[in-house]
């Protein structure tokens, strides 16, 4: 039995991985904000360090953490590129000419080589900061935990912030199972000799039928049952349920917590008063 | 009788609404009238489609009787006057436990599953912790308490969600065919675990069967056919009619029916001769004690 493993989460006893979830996720709100709100070579340099040593703190191997990075080689590139070619500033310093062309001129600045080395380490900081946060240190359930802890205020508002709650971790909890459905209902289709590999995208695509029909049926029974099983076991919406873990905040989740709060207000310092450093402001 | 039964069901007929179009509207139970006492274990025996798992679910107010009245513990659940919380204190009585062990679990760790309905009951943390942990131990579980359900097995998957009911502190609880879709060690575990809370904590047992090796097992066997009990009794009593349970289409295993008859006639034989192996041996012994008398 193949297993997906969502969102990747890696299983070690580190400080991160401690760290209260709720907190987490307002942690990864404000580095994110952070990440922008560098422009400076200075606030970088404070960038990476701060991700360097969540980095350490994780304990997740490096291996790792380069991978996540895997996924955003594009946008990494075509951001370098953008950045490297098309700055436009009255003064800039060309190290190569390509040429003039609707009177500008075009070709690489060390301005342009500056904000397009900023803008990707903005990326990588971006990238590697949140996958550490979220997804490495993070079970999925205990992001929906998290997240429906910090929306309960809504539910004053009638918002039904539990029903969402349950109906991801239900989702959570069906990924397996629906995917052991799936394989064996492509088993038995291609034992009826349905061909799934040949083809152009249009044939691979009509040959998915006869996996998804049977699939929906089958999960609709499933969540029929699930249904009754659940109501049998007085599940029912409201603010009276009970949970058998609580979340509980600690003293490492303020620390934390404080930790970013400073590196957004250095970050808005070092904007502020080493301004007469080369000031980038990208994108 | 002073003490009210924990269930009653009195003139009890059902009819699914027409959901299907053509062919519904068809009555499944036909005024169903039986009584369970506190501490129980009864089988409940009948082919595909007699309409066990329907009475299970009017138990369990899934359904709505179309007439006739169901007391649970002194209660009319059939009242549409019913509150919320009167509906929620009937099915903390009875918790039920089903086919198919993948489709009842919420939870993505074991012990979540097992805390799932004391959460819903609005138990305080510390106490669902307790109840928990006492309930994992009851069903042999406690060590895979932090284990993913889906990588568990069959039998496994359906001991924790026991363990799940039984951590709602049930009177009584229903397994439908609970042990049809386990192998062998699954399904011997699970019948172990159910006989042990009848007998040791009292529990009522429902148990809605097909095997009739399992059903022997129950104080009581009932059968029901087409919507009607037709027989109600010892396991000695209705297993020594074989030629009945023929007609309601339940094949009796011969061993079993030999078993029965030969008790019937008045034979000391032991309560699990369930395999071939044993109905020999017993044969043998009783052959042996020279107790035989007729040719
Ligand atoms: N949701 C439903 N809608 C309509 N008819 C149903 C439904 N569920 C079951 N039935 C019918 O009711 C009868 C009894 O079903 P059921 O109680 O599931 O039987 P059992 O559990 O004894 O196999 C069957 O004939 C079945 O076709
Ligand atoms: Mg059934």
């Amino acid at each position: 039995m193949k297993s997906i493993s969502l969102g990747r989460y890696y299983a070690a006893d580190s400080v991160i991985h401690r760290l209260d979830p709720r907190g987490k996720i307002v942690l990864t709100i404000l580095f994110i904000v952070s990440t922008f709100l560098a422009k400076n070579v200075i606030s970088f340099a404070l960038l990476i360090l701060f991700v360097a040593a969540l980095s350490l703190l994780s304990r997740v191997p490096l291996s790792l953490i380069l991978r996540s990075l895997r996924g955003v080689t594009v946008v990494i590139i075509f951001a370098a590129l953008i950045n490297l070619f098309l700055t436009n500033i009255d003064q800039a310093t060309f190290l190569v000419e390509f040429g003039e062309w609707n009177g500008r001129m075009y070709g690489i600045t060390v301005e342009g080589l500056i904000r397009s080395g900023c803008m990707v380490l903005r990326i990588i900081c971006l990238i590697i900061g949140t996958t550490l946060l979220l997804t490495y240190t993070m079970t999925p359930i205990e992001l929906t935990d998290g997240i429906s802890n910090l929306l309960h205020p809504l539910m004053k508002i009638h918002i039904p912030v539990d029903l969402f709650a349950m109906m991801m971790s239900i989702a959570l909890r069906f990924i397996p199972t629906l995917s052991e459905d799936a394989e064996r209902i492509m088993n038995a289709q291609k034992s009826r000799g349905t061909n799934f590999s040949d083809g152009g995208l249009i044939r691979k695509a009509r040959a998915l039928i006869p996996i998804l029909i049977p699939l929906f049926v089958s999960s609709f029974k499933r969540g029929e049952e699930l249904a009754v099983a659940m109501e049998c076991r007085c599940y029912h919406s409201g603010d009276d349920r009970t949970r058998m873990e609580v979340l509980k905040w600690h003293v490492r989740d303020t620390l934390f917590f404080l930790l970013l709060i400073a590196l957004g207000a250095g970050i808005v310092l070092i904007n502020i008063f080493f301004a007469w450093i080369p000031y980038f402001t990208v994108l | 009788m002073s003490e009210t039964p924990l269930l009653r069901v009195e003139n009890l007929k059902f009819k699914y609404q027409n959901t299907g179009g053509k062919g519904s509207d068809r009555e499944v139970l036909h005024g169903l009238s039986f009584t369970v006492e506190r501490g129980e274990y009864v089988a409940m025996l009948g082919h595909n489609g007699s309409g066990k798992s329907t009475l299970a679910k009017l138990c369990m107010m899934i359904l709505d009787p179309t007439e006739g009245h169901i007391f649970v513990d002194g209660v009319d659940i059939a009242d549409p006057e019913l509150t919320d919380a009167q509906v929620l204190a009937v099915r903390k009585k009875v918790g039920m436990v089903f086919q198919n062990p993948d489709n009842q679990m919420v939870a993505t760790m074991a012990e979540e599953e097992v805390a799932f309905g004391p959460e819903n009951l609005g138990i305080p943390s510390a106490e669902i912790r307790q109840r928990v942990d006492e309930a994992l131990k009851a069903v042999g579980m406690s060590e895979y308490a932090k284990k993913e359900p889906s990588r568990l097995s069959g039998g496994q998957k359906q001991r924790i969600a026991i363990a799940g009911i039984l951590a709602m502190h049930p009177d009584c609880i229903f397994f439908d065919e609970s042990t049809s879709m386990l192998d062998p060690q699954g399904r011997k575990d699970v019948m172990e675990i159910i006989d042990r809370l009848n007998r040791e904590d009292g529990v009522t047992i429902i148990h809605i069967t097909h095997d009739m090796n399992e059903a022997a097992r129950a104080k009581r066997v009932m059968v029901l056919h087409e919507g009607n009990f037709v027989m109600d009794g010892t396991p000695e009593e209705v297993f020594a009619q074989p030629e009945k349970l023929d007609a309601c289409r339940l094949t009796v295993p011969q061993c079993t029916q030999v078993m029965y008859r030969l008790k019937a006639l008045g034979f000391e034989i032991g309560d699990r001769v369930t395999t071939p192996e044993d109905c020999a041996e017993a044969i043998r012994s009783l052959l042996g004690s020279g107790e035989v008398r007729h040719g």
